[in-house]
């Protein structure tokens, strides 16, 4: 049923309909806009051209955003099944630290755990530059991939074990009693199972790790926030709404298309991210 | 035929009822020997100076209640913001349900931290709210006032999201049986629908307010003296800054903690009453 009517039992109907609605939407976004638009410039002078000019300037902070989650996305997930198993292991001891270490990390603010870690461990341990390959990593980006991997680790680890849990328990029971140890049930029967429930919302948990990615510019990885603040610090420029919003801008490129292919992926598998929605909020 | 305690036979040692004293000392223990292992390899290149960073608590107090303030006063505007948008989501309008998805997932695809500083730095230089702020009578500074606002606007996307779930879990005949007693479609969702959806939504709500308290600790970056920006000025004068931020971690699981455990219960308790 449409609001206009429109026919419903022909082959174009759909998108027609789809297609009026989304020229609604931008009529009235572009109306909403342009009111605010007009109600800012009264006061504040927008100069677009020169903000624009150093827009090519942001791809290098990409790119470091993107290869900084990159390492992330890869760590948290292994680290994360540990934790996961952890948290899902016969003994109650290793239950109980794995517990802690979720519900501690959790419950901090992410730029708490970067401090402590940046400006307190690194002093410690000493571990500055890691060269990779003939490729050295600076610190920062050492350091941020590190806290980063991390902090995700316990969002992760929550997803894998609801992933893990909605398999049923006969399943285990079944592999064991055929004679498989536990980690061969697990690797062999539990997880390609789990795997459909953990994909669709670990996607939010990427999403996450871009996003968190943006305080990593606090001790200075020149990733796209750093570059964006370093723009616009040098000479004061006065256009910092400008950069700011290219900036979200840039955000929107990286992360709209993870969240379609989020739920692209979760109308694929049938299953839905609420799980993984919850767990990155930390509820 | 008398209640009798299940045997404890069959249970492993370290999950019978009494054990998790003997848990909580392990772990303790634990985390002592970690934590007091790490002291030691650290105190080799870095001089600790907890006496001194104690000193300072006061000025942690300080932040800790701004930190209180902007999260709270924030929760509360977000969740009349986020109702409203979650109302406007299941509405039978197709544009409004079409802006309050927009709203959705734009403010759930861009940083928090980007977002803070477009309202900081860019509305808040073009809107003047010192009059509006002045009406208020003081409750708030200027800085405080966009910090709230960035809160509650950012987090009531999260919100919505919440309630729209909650109502959406009311069984649809509540909303049929509503309507055949002759109610109109809001009454039905003011005295029907959204009752028993708060309820369900309380555990979740509480989380929300967690990550409200970790957002909180953004606003550091417009110079909002709260928890972190005291730690990091203070890191940034004493240079002991291993102590400061332990400190601030504390307090940070001093206020979200509690939190979590009664988001916990809560959501055992309602879970166990939705069983009958």
């Amino acid at each position: 049923m449409s609001a206009l009517g429109l026919q419903q039992d022909v082959w174009w109907g759909r998108s027609l309909q789809l297609s009026w609605r989304v020229s609604v939407l931008c009529a009235i976004l572009f109306a909403l806009g342009w009111f605010a638009y007009q109600g800012l410039a009264d006061s504040y002078d927008f100069q677009w051209d020169k903000a624009l000019r150093f827009a090519p300037r942001y791809h290098s902070g990409l790119l470091m955003t993107l290869q900084v989650s990159a390492v992330a996305a890869v760590g948290a997930t292994v680290f994360g099944l540990l934790i996961a198993l952890g948290r899902l292991s016969p003994w109650v001891l290793v239950r109980d630290l794995a517990g802690l270490y979720v519900h501690t990390i959790r419950n901090l603010p992410f730029i708490v755990v970067m401090l402590v870690f940046f400006f307190g461990l690194r002093k410690g341990v000493g571990l500055d530059s890691v060269t990779v390959f003939g490729h050295t990593f600076e610190a920062p980006f050492v350091w941020g991939s590190i806290t980063l991997t991390l902090y995700e680790a316990s969002y992760m680890a929550e997803i894998i074990r609801a992933g893990i849990q909605s398999v049923r328990s006969e399943q285990m029971e079944a592999a064991r009693s055929m004679g498989m140890t536990y980690l061969q049930a697990m690797r062999y029967v539990i997880l390609p199972q789990a795997i459909t429930v953990i994909i669709p919302p670990s996607t939010g948990i990427f999403i996450g790790m871009v996003k968190e990615s943006a305080l990593l510019s606090i001790i200075g990885l020149p990733e796209l926030t750093r570059t964006a603040v370093d723009l616009f610090a040098p000479v004061r420029r006065p256009y910092t709404f400008e950069f700011y919003l290219i900036l979200a801008g840039y955000y929107l490129m990286i992360c709209v298309p993870l969240s379609f292919l989020s739920q692209w992926l979760e109308g694929r598998l049938g299953t839905h991210s609420r799980i993984g929605e919850e767990a990155a909020r930390g509820i | 035929m008398a209640y009798s305690a299940p045997s404890q036979l069959h249970v492993p040692l370290m999950e019978r009822r009494g054990a998790w004293v003997i848990r909580v000392f392990f772990i303790i223990g634990l985390l002592a020997l970690m934590l007091g292992f790490l002291h030691f390899q650290l105190s080799k290149s870095y001089t600790f100076q907890w006496k001194l960073a104690f000193n300072f608590l006061p000025y942690f107090n300080e932040g800790l209640l701004l930190t209180i303030k902007a999260s709270l006063v924030a929760g509360v505007v977000g969740v009349v913001l986020g109702l409203v948008i979650a109302l406007a989501r299941l509405s039978p309008f197709m544009q409004l349900r079409d802006l309050g998805t927009l709203y959705v997932h734009t403010f759930r695809n861009v940083p928090f931290y980007v977002f803070v500083l477009i309202v900081y730095f860019g509305f808040g230089r073009a809107i003047d709210v010192r009059p509006l702020v002045e009406a208020m009578g003081g409750i708030v500074d200027e800085r405080l006032f966009w910090a709230i606002a960035a809160l509650a606007v950012f987090d009531a996307a999260f919100i919505s999201e919440i309630f729209r779930a909650g109502i959406l879990s009311v069984h649809a005949t509540q909303k049929e049986a509503a309507r055949s007693m002759g109610m109109s479609a809001t009454q039905a969702m003011r005295y029907v629908i959204l009752p028993q959806a708060f309820r369900n939504v309380i555990p979740a709500l509480t989380g929300e307010l967690i990550a409200l308290v970790k957002e909180s600790a953004l606003l550091f970056v417009i110079s909002l003296r709260e928890l972190t920006l005291v730690a990091r000025e203070l890191a940034a004068h004493e240079g002991n800054t291993f102590e400061f931020y332990t400190i601030l971690a504390v307090y940070y699981l001093i206020l979200t903690l509690p939190l979590a455990g009664f988001s916990h219960l809560l959501e055992k308790k309602l879970s166990l009453d939705d069983r009958h």
